[in-house]
């Protein structure tokens, strides 16, 4: 058992880099695209950097779902295996990337209702700057709260406290 | 022996019209547009009601543990959640990275190798995650 829920953890773990990987071929990607000035690329702006965060944490979602199903199929193999596994995000180090996790997910529900708004009322898309602020403003409001009450616990739970 | 040809190729031949020069957008990519819009609405709530209760309230995920899991899974609203959030999330991620795959993995014989992975790790999910949240026995 203990094996296996290793195995499990080492998956998460896994998919937790090669997002980050994906992340930075995307902002590198861009990066030189512009450098060149070449390819199907936004010209900057605060617009592309939304695009380039929409598909890294989608991305990211993604790779955490496939993860977070393999340990939620625990569930049907018992309780010693699930109880190992989810040990794994009650680590005080694991907080981060739970609040990361917190971040991508808010991030990209925002963003992409925002999206869904400039499909159906095109016009809405002249003002797409301040869209774009509105959202940072909208995402503040929604995840600093709940950052502060995760980083708060995981504090509390470290060594240092 | 001849190297295996990719679905576009396949699809090609049988379907030429599908690539001429003035074709309109297929139905298929104009149906995943509207689900990727009406799944992303849904998904909005269903996660962050998810997100807030297995993450914020009570002490998080310090209190997330089999016994957690099983008392939820002991009402079948929770189950029906869970699973509906489990196959829109599902279709609505493996769909979003089919167009990033679209986007990166250039070669044709490598598209159809990424992406025939990703489909089949998305069917091998959904059967995992179906199966434990309807086999789990009520009462445990």
């Amino acid at each position: 058992m203990e094996a296996i829920a290793f195995a499990i953890e080492a998956l998460v773990f896994i998919l937790t880099v090669g997002s980050g990987v994906f992340a930075l071929y995307i902002v590198v990607d861009l990066m030189q695209l512009r450098k060149a000035n070449r390819g199907p690329v936004y010209k900057g702006g605060i617009g592309q950097w939304s695009w380039a965060a929409h598909r890294i944490t989608g991305v990211g979602l993604l790779a955490f779902l496939f993860g977070h199903i393999v340990d939620t199929f625990g569930v049907g193999v018992g309780p010693e295996l699930y109880d190992q596994t989810i040990h794994l995000y009650q680590q005080w180090w694991f907080k981060p990337f739970e609040v990361l996790l917190v971040a991508a997910t808010i991030y990209h529900a925002i963003n992409g209702v925002r999206i869904i708004l400039f499909d159906f009322w095109p016009n809405l898309a002249l003002k797409q700057k301040s869209f774009a602020y509105a959202e940072l403003v909208l995402f503040a409001i929604a995840f600093l709260p709940a950052g502060f009450f995760m980083m708060r616990q995981a504090v509390e739970a470290s060594p240092f406290a | 022996m001849a190297p295996m040809a990719t679905i576009e190729q396949v699809y090609r031949k049988r379907k030429p019209k599908a690539f001429a020069a003035q074709r309109r957008p297929s139905s298929f990519e104009v149906w995943s547009w509207f689900f990727m819009r009406i799944s992303g609405l849904l998904l909005v709530w269903l996660v962050l009601i998810h997100l807030y209760i297995m993450h914020l309230i009570g002490s998080g995920v310090e209190r997330v543990d089999f016994a957690f899991v099983s008392q939820r899974w002991n009402s079948v609203g929770w189950k029906t959640f869970d699973w509906l959030m489990l196959v829109l999330a599902l279709l609505h991620g493996a769909n979003g990275v089919r167009v990033v795959i679209e986007d990166y993995v250039r070669s044709p014989r490598a598209n159809t190798v990424v992406k025939a992975t990703l489909y089949t790790l998305t069917g091998v999910l959904m059967v995992m995650g179906t199966a434990v949240i309807v086999t789990f026995p009520p009462g445990t």
